[in-house]
């Protein structure tokens, strides 16, 4: 009733409204449609005299006893390297060049580092609970490419928040992972709380707001913060429209950003772990520069946006989240090791893991309401095991080694888990292991070495 | 009277025959405009007598309005009072009727932008109106155009696509965010039901 109601009061309330606006609208309409028909007739005939041409050309080549090949510009060139390519209107004029405006960077989420931010607010754990389900995950990441004096606004479909950071390159997880372009917040905010992060050069701050923004960068990096949904699988279209100082529109482009949840919603919703294994998936759905800012009109760029927009189901449907680098088949293990803790925990309530840890071992640890700790190790075959609780004495964790209880190694006071060549780790099932270090820089994770199975 | 003559009179020069009671000018907004304006009642109703019937209620309602009424542009004009004739008549009928186009999937898209907080109140629907006309306002030409073909004209998507040369995926995905934008600026307004 209340609904019919909503309703009857919204129709009747559309029935009045100014004239002139009706009008205008209709109006549109029709100059939109018989443009739209006149397009369709031309580009038939552009693409019936292309064939001919390529036919000829063909022909010709043949005859020369040679074999052209045609380079082609793909929409999802994020480096750019091949040169633009003009598309003409219908007066036959140039209206925009592809251009590489916006380019994907790494998308898929890393570890992050312990970050400080001394200016979020204090929140007990439930709070951060709460905002954590009710927050954004975390970023992925597209450069906008513009020059000096450029504004950037871009609009999503989907509930995003978008942090611009305006400097990345002296951001702290730059710093710190040289090889890795993105980072991750780890900590639960309120959108309307800026975060400021510390870093070498000092604080950085990163702007918060929904859906609609403007930003104004030399040339900046977008990070996207995808609002989590009750789904597996989900994605946001974000369109970028480029302005010069006098406000004429320079540049427009369109972007499908996707992501697949590795944990269920309910797991989601029982953990507060920095780390959401996901695997995120983007593709450039149109990118452009005007020919002719002065020329163009805002109906014109709106419509262009709305094709590269269309294109994003076709984008959405090809994209394929099987986890393709080491990060993400790492990420899937943590999924697992999550999943694994959730059927016997009620919840997770904090957690790290070192892809490059102090000694490049690959370490996954999960942390308790009641404040136990639970840890695992990643062997170099992706397998993993859970261990038993480091301990912080001086004394060697080896009172818990069945191979040698009178073993010299010593754990160092301090480390938050241990990760020191040579070490012992006995798992939950009795087995021991000594790590072994990797080798980061050379792409080598460390790994665990079985020295003593009492099934043996 | 000659074909020349429908296609020759502007809407200006109609409506000024209209004020002046000019029976012909009634005849050339019929000819010029009773083909969209049937489309648009039939939308509504479902049924072709009774979007017959709506449009030749709204001549009359046409006639008789002006003057005073004075409109500038024939065809909104047509539209609005067509609009609420077949509004009028479907409410009118039984529920089970259903409209021939996308009338009760717009309408249900439209009515969560209404807040519904505390139970029924009596909102005038003026109020409504104001605050959609200033809505519509600052929407861009394209936003405002896809609003009202859709929630005006009830257009259905892909009609809408095909009309603006955009795909479905992009006229509902875009409907979306406009109706976002709609119940923000009706609960700036305060407006709640």
């Amino acid at each position: 009733m209340k609904k019919q109601n909503n309703r009857d009061k919204l129709n009747d309330a559309l029935g009045m409204v100014d004239e002139v606006t009706v009008q205008n609208a209709l109006t549109h309409a029709e100059v939109m449609k018989a443009a739209r028909a006149a397009q369709i007739t031309r580009r038939a005939t552009l693409r019936r005299r292309f064939a001919v041409m390529a036919a000829a050309c063909l022909a010709l080549a043949m005859m020369a006893g040679a074999i052209l090949a045609v380079p082609l510009l793909t929409a999802d060139d994020p480096a750019g390297t091949q040169p633009p390519v003009t598309v003409t209107t219908e007066e036959g004029e140039p209206f925009y060049v592809e251009a590489p405006l916006v380019k994907i960077g790494c998308l898929s989420a890393t570890e992050s580092a312990e970050i400080t931010a001394p200016s979020l607010p204090t929140e007990d754990l439930s709070t951060q609970v709460n905002n954590l389900n009710d927050s954004f995950e975390y970023f992925s990441f597209l450069t906008v490419d513009c020059e000096p004096g450029e504004t950037v606004t871009l609009t999503a479909d989907t509930d995003c928040m978008a942090v611009i950071d305006m400097n990345y390159d002296t951001v702290l997880v730059t710093d710190l992972f040289p090889d890795i372009e993105l980072n991750l917040c780890h900590y639960a905010h309120r959108r309307e709380h800026p975060i400021y992060y510390s870093t070498q050069s000092g604080p950085v701050e990163y702007t918060y707001f929904e859906n609609t923004a403007t930003f104004d960068p030399a040339a900046s990096c977008v990070y996207l913060n995808l609002r989590p949904t009750n789904t597996d699988l989900d994605k946001t279209v974000v369109s970028f429209t480029v302005r010069n100082a006098e406000g004429q529109i320079t540049g427009a482009a369109s972007v499908c950003v996707a992501r697949y949840y590795m944990l269920s919603v309910d797991e989601r919703g029982r953990t507060l772990t920095i780390l959401n294994p996901t695997v995120t998936r983007a593709a450039v759905l149109g990118s452009v520069r005007i020919s002719d800012p002065t020329t163009v009109t805002e109906e014109q760029v709106t419509a262009l946006i709305g094709e590269f927009e269309a294109g994003a189901e076709a984008a959405f449907a090809s994209m394929d989240f099987s986890p393709a680098t080491d990060f993400e088949a790492r990420y899937a293990i943590y999924g697992e090791i999550i999943s694994t803790v959730l059927a016997e925990e009620e919840s997770i309530r904090g957690g790290h893991a070192c892809i490059r840890g102090v000694d490049d071992y690959s370490f996954f640890g999960t942390r308790h309401e009641d404040g136990r700790d639970r840890e695992f190790i990643i062997f170099g075959d992706g397998t993993w095991t859970e261990i038993q609780p480091y301990d912080t004495d001086e004394k060697c964790i080896l009172s818990q080694c069945h191979a040698d209880p009178n073993c010299p190694i010593t754990a160092e006071k301090g480390l938050h888990h241990p990760l020191w060549p040579g070490c012992h780790m006995t798992a939950k099932d009795g087995r021991v292991y000594e790590l072994v270090r990797g080798d980061w820089e050379n792409g080598i994770l460390g790994t665990a070495k079985l020295i003593y199975d009492p099934n043996a | 009277m000659s074909n020349n003559q429908w296609i020759a009179e502007s809407d200006e020069e109609l409506c000024e025959r209209l004020y002046y009671h000019e029976e012909a000018a009634l005849e050339i907004v019929s000819h010029r405009y009773g083909f969209l304006l049937r489309g648009l009642a039939f939308r509504i109703t479902g049924s072709e007598a009774d979007a017959e019937e709506c449009v030749n209620d709204a001549l009359l309602d046409l006639w008789n309005a002006v003057p005073p009424d004075r409109p500038t542009h024939i065809l909104a004009y047509m539209s609005m009072l067509v609009r609420r004739r077949a509004v009028d008549r479907v409410r009118y009928k039984t529920a089970g009727r259903r409209g021939g186009g996308d009338y009760d999937g717009s309408l249900d898209e439209l009515a969560d932008c209404l807040a519904d907080p505390c139970g029924e109140s009596s909102l005038d629907t003026m109020i409504i109106r104001d605050c959609l006309n200033r809505f519509l306002s600052r929407l861009s030409e394209e936003d405002r155009t896809l609003f009202l073909l859709r929630y005006f004209q009830f257009l259905s998507n892909v009609e809408i696509g095909d009309t603006l040369g955009i795909r479905e995926s992009a006229v509902v995905m875009r409907l979306v965010r406009i109706r976002k934008k709609l119940r923000r600026a009706l609960e700036d307004e305060g407006i709640h039901i």
